[in-house]
């Protein structure tokens, strides 16, 4: 059995009144690609969230390699280093051009030589494809663009984990396929990733396993195959319906 | 015309004391306007820094905040002439008869006063910025203090640029009331030409066309400065799939 | 047909902005004063004082006349000449230096305890002002006692000259300097009512004192209270400084100790008296009015 990397137990989140997790336990493997599907509003974006802190979790465990993430003496920025995040609406540094942007966060958190985070930087631009528009600002760029580097801004850190909060859903369909693209290369070079989607062709074709969601638990959870082809639970059955249907 | 050679006569008989005066104005709104601007970055950073969680950080930073936000209330609520009387003579009944050095008390005032408006406009500054950005930097890392100085000041100091252009030119103006205190700005020596020429009119309108030259060019200045920070309005793409030498120039659109 | 509207509210707006404008400014005097022998000629007149002063508490019981004040001395012959006032009050050594150099300008006399103005001549009189329980009180009064009246008169003459750019040789009331000084006197005044005291930029006329404190080179300080204080400082054996301070800033710089006296044409008012000490007064005048010819 491969090392578990990142382990939720019984992991609870609220906002005021309204809770969003009632309870996730979940872990992931190394190299393993999990997606997270599941209805708007069913918590996914949230417990991806808790898995990097973003979200402070109200009650339950993050472990990575074994240790608990919400202890006082735990190294949260090391750790973020080594979990990176790609959002959905980029979140690149406004300020900074697409070569900056996958610099700065080496140079001031790493503490990697500038010339050699810049070509770390480059390596990684290249990969996605970006590397033409290393001097262009985010706002010269298209989203699909912004997108491919905010992935190449998150392994710039050469991270273990990457979790992926939706990344094409703010894109125009157009777009799409060329982070999917990025998305699957990433993939068959063995990064472990967890990534919530609503791209079922990629969760099913891509991923090793795939969680259902829904009112803040996980319903489902198994390889593509049996969740697509097979599924047992009624709320993933008519989920997956609604969503083959549109 | 007798009201021309006046006029004319003013610039010239007392051309040094019309020099210097520009010279401490512009001294004192200059460097008052940056030493606000860092009071207003500094309280600005604080006041919108989260909360720690521990019991003491928590509770001094709540302290903080209140010393910060009586502060601007206090200095952006009375006029800047009447806290030059109040500090000035302050000090001299405080300590028995020793005033206060004329020019740096004048930067002191105009800095604070400066600052207790810049505690706003950065405050303002740093919560336009998106939430995302700070998320960003967070994922990659980044501490607060790194996310502030790295990617949400460098923003902000874009976007507030007008704001701080504009106090920039009010401080040219509002230096004129630290005469009361007796600085040496340009409204003090126009005093000074008025009591001996008592050609109130003229010796005014010269100082006026004075304080406009000061403003005009310094509007112009840090309007040039704006379109610099805003960079160029194209970028370089590298190399192309059959030949990396070639590079393509980009525009952006609009 | 939008913009035809804004044209219109646009110059709606300005009409009404110079109705107002008209309505509220100050009208010109309709009063004629240009023959006034006494008192009783200025009625209905439009008469001004510098506020804060003895002459704006003199022009108070001046009934049946227009009074207004201004913060400025200086600033009341700018408003004479340009007509918004008819005159203003000042003292008789003022206004003979003023009329020197404006021919245009002439003075009348507010004669003391006559037609209803109560001033005595100690009121009219100035003094040194110090902070409560100087002991440069004594020392000072003991100078001042020893200048004769005809003196004072002599050096109010000369000053006035001096005032006119007439070339004056030698004060009648100056002593040498000590050869050597301890300790320093800092004196106050506004350094801008001629010609008790004023500032020149050239320094150049008998008698005139650098005037102290930051970025105040190139400025000079002449008149009878420089004189005057240039007189106490060496009989003292002090070295002197003059500092330039607006009228309202001169009590709290003696009582904070920013200096040690005040000499600035200042008369001992019992208003005053209660915040600091005065000498003996060390020039007598009569109040005026200056008025136009």
């Amino acid at each position: 059995m491969a090392e578990k990397v990142i382990e939720l137990i019984g992991l609870k989140k609220q906002f005021g009144e309204n809770t969003v997790l009632r309870g996730i336990d979940l872990s992931v493997e190394k190299g393993e690609v999990l997606s997270i599907i599941g209805a708007s509003g069913s918590g996914k974006s949230t417990m991806l969230r808790c898995i990097n802190l973003l979200e402070t979790p109200t009650d339950g465990k993050v472990l990575f390699h074994g240790k608990d993430i919400t202890a006082d003496d735990f190294r949260l920025s090391r750790y973020r280093t080594q979990v990176g995040m790609v959002f959905q609406s980029f979140n690149l540094f406004n300020n900074m051009t697409a070569l900056q942007n996958c610099v700065t966060g080496q140079v001031s958190v790493l503490k990697r030589d500038r010339k050699a985070a810049q070509e770390i930087a480059m390596n990684y631009l290249r990969k996605v494809g970006m590397e033409p528009y290393i001097n262009a600002k985010p706002a010269q760029l298209s989203g699909g663009q912004k997108q491919r580097v905010a992935i190449a801004r998150a392994l710039a850190m050469e991270p273990e984990v990457l979790l992926f909060d939706e990344p094409t859903s703010a894109l125009d369909p157009q777009m799409v396929g060329e982070v999917l693209d990025v998305m699957r290369n990433l993939a068959a070079e063995g990064l472990t990733m967890i990534v919530v989607t609503h791209e079922m062709a990629f969760a099913r074709d891509v991923s090793t396993n795939v969680v259902f969601m829904a009112d803040g638990v996980i319903c489902e959870e198994g390889a593509p195959h049996d969740i697509f082809e097979n599924p047992r639970n009624p709320k993933t059955k008519e989920f997956l319906s609604r969503f083959l249907a549109r | 015309m007798s009201f021309l050679n006046d006029v004319a006569q003013i610039f010239v008989k007392y051309y040094p004391q019309l020099l210097s005066g520009v010279g401490n104005t512009m001294l004192i709104a200059l460097v008052g306007t940056v030493a606000g601007l860092l009071i207003g970055l500094l309280t600005g950073m604080v006041r919108t820094a989260p909360l720690s969680k521990r019991a003491v950080p928590r509770v001094l930073h709540r302290i903080l905040n209140g010393i910060i936000a009586v502060y601007v209330e206090i200095f952006r609520g009375t006029p800047m002439m009447v806290q030059s009387m109040v500090i000035y003579w302050g000090y001299a009944f405080a300590t028995g008869g020793k005033t206060l050095p004329l020019i740096p008390s004048g930067i002191l005032i105009v800095s604070i006063n400066t600052g207790a408006y810049m505690a706003e406009i950065v405050r303002g500054g740093i919560i336009s910025i998106d939430r995302g950005q700070f998320e960003g930097a967070l994922s990659i890392g980044m501490s607060h203090a790194q996310t502030m100085v790295k990617v949400v000041l460098p923003q902000v100091m874009r976007n507030i640029l007008p704001s701080v252009s504009n106090e920039f030119v009010i401080n040219i103006k509002d230096t004129s009331v630290l005469n009361v205190i007796g600085v040496t700005e340009l409204y003090y020596f126009a005093g000074i030409i008025k009591r001996q020429n008592f050609q109130t009119f003229q010796t005014y309108l010269v100082v006026c066309v004075l304080y406009f030259i000061l403003t005009f060019t310094v509007t112009r200045i840090l309007r040039y400065i704006e379109k610099r920070l805003d960079g160029k309005n194209s970028y370089t793409i590298f190399g192309s799939q059959s030949a990396s030498a070639a590079e393509i120039h980009v525009q952006r659109e609009g | 047909m939008r913009r035809k509207t804004k044209i219109v509210s646009v110059f709606l707006a300005a009409v009404l902005c110079m109705v107002l404008f008209a309505g509220c400014g100050g009208n010109a005097s309709t009063v004629d004063v240009k023959n006034a022998k006494s008192l009783a000629d200025l009625k209905g007149a439009k008469i001004a004082a510098q506020a804060g002063t003895f002459h704006a508490d003199a022009l108070a019981q001046i009934e049946d006349v227009q009074s207004s004040t201004l913060p400025e001395f200086s600033d009341l012959l700018t408003a004479l000449k340009s007509g918004s006032i008819d005159g203003y009050i000042a003292e008789e050594p003022t206004a003979v230096s003023v009329c020197k150099t404006n021919t245009e300008l002439d003075y009348i006399h507010l004669k003391n305890n006559d037609t209803g103005f109560t001033a005595t001549a100690a009121d009219v009189g100035i003094a040194v002002g110090l902070k409560k329980g100087s002991e440069l009180r004594e020392k000072i009064n003991a100078i001042l006692a020893a200048i004769t009246t005809e003196q004072r008169e002599q050096l109010m003459e000369q000053i006035v000259s001096l005032a006119a750019g007439e070339k004056v040789e030698a004060f009648a009331v100056s002593c040498a300097a000590p050869a050597t000084t301890e300790g320093v006197l800092k004196i106050g005044m506004e350094c801008a009512y001629e010609p008790y005291n004023w500032t020149d930029t050239t320094g150049d006329s008998l008698g005139a004192v650098p005037i102290s404190g930051e970025g105040k080179d190139g400025l000079y300080a002449n008149g009878y209270d420089v004189q005057i204080a240039q007189y106490v400082a060496n009989k003292l054996g002090m070295k002197l400084e003059v500092y330039q301070l607006e009228w309202d800033s001169l009590l709290p710089a003696v009582q904070s100790g920013t200096i040690d006296a005040v000499i600035a044409g200042m008369s001992p008012t019992a208003e005053r008296a209660k915040e600091i000490d005065f000498t003996d007064t060390y020039y007598e005048s009569n109040l005026v009015v200056i008025i136009r010819k």
